[in-house]
């Protein structure tokens, strides 16, 4: 039985109860009944505590991997420099050794 | 044939180094993480409405657990009207002491209800910065990954140094590299039909 099932089922019991007597009895069932709206409210809510539950997302491993890209695209940047360089001073070797680079090269 | 050496060789560099990352694999990555960055926006603008909605719903809770409060201390109200009634003095003080422990002690009953919920708002919005923080790490690795693919490799720099030099792009490589796979294919089959 739901939470919403009792309380209807409650209500119903208590509108039967109250014309015959008010006694202790009623008494007591009246708050028993508003004490179980207030749980049902509260319980409307668990579905959100399940969250603590729930596996925190790991990236720590990304934050380190991304940390290894970082290098390799410095490593990168270095070797294109280098590879420049080394390209630059091959044209100039070559036109001081005498020989003929074709146009723009 | 002093020309066209480099014509055949760039291409030949070009096509056998292999290092520029294809145009598909760029673009891709690109809208990946313009995709990435799109989605992080919208998730954080259903983060935010939801957040509002529990916080919207925990008000309208609290107010309705008030509710609830003031009939029970009605009921106990009433209770000790009718008791009193018919009460001795002695029974009189004793019974308006059991109101007042009554109405505090529901009172205080109500500070745990409004603490779980609070807790459970709480935990919402708790959560909801968690899977947006690690939202934003998967992005920023994409990001990471993205700047690698566009950054131009050594191999790549090498060859668009000669290839801008004897004034030809990569589209007209590309030609070329198809131009002498056709014709290496040529070639073989033409070598295969005159074996005998």
């Amino acid at each position: 039985m739901t939470i919403d099932e009792l309380l209807t089922q409650l209500n119903s019991l208590s509108s039967k109860l109250e014309p015959i007597a008010a006694n202790e009895a009623t008494f007591d069932l009246q708050i028993l009944l508003l004490e179980v709206q207030k749980q049902a409210i509260t319980e409307g809510f668990s579905p959100l505590t399940d969250l603590d539950a729930l596996a925190p997302v790991s990236v720590g491993e990304l934050r380190v991997l991304m940390a290894q890209v970082d290098d390799a695209i410095a490593t990168e940047k270095k070797r294109v420099q280098f590879v420049q360089t080394i390209i630059a001073l091959a044209k100039t070797a070559l036109r001081a050794a005498g020989v003929n680079l074709p146009t723009g090269l | 044939m002093n020309r066209t050496l480099p014509f055949l060789l760039l291409p030949a560099m070009s096509f056998l180094t292999g290092c520029a990352t294809p145009v598909a694999v760029r673009n891709l990555s690109g809208q990946l993480v313009t995709t990435q960055r799109a989605y992080a926006i919208s998730l954080r603008g259903y983060f935010a409405a939801v957040e509002k909605f529990a916080d919207a719903q925990v008000t309208i809770s609290n107010t309705r657990i008030d509710e609830l409060t003031a009939q029970i201390n009605r009921q106990y109200g009433t209770r000790a009207t009718a008791s009193l009634a018919t009460a001795t003095p002695a029974q009189r003080r004793q019974i308006i002491d059991q109101l007042v422990q009554d109405v505090a002690a529901n009172a205080n009953a109500d500070l745990p209800v409004r603490q779980k919920i609070a807790a459970a708002a709480v935990t919402l919005k708790k959560k909801d910065q968690e899977l947006d923080a690690a939202y934003q790490a998967i992005v920023a690795a994409s990001e990471k990954l993205d700047e690698y693919i566009r950054l131009k490799k050594a191999d790549q720099a090498a060859v668009d140094s000669l290839v801008q030099s004897v004034g030809m792009n990569n589209q007209q490589i590309t030609g070329i590299v198809d131009a002498i796979i056709a014709l290496t294919q040529n070639l073989t089959q033409t070598f295969v039909k005159a074996q005998p």
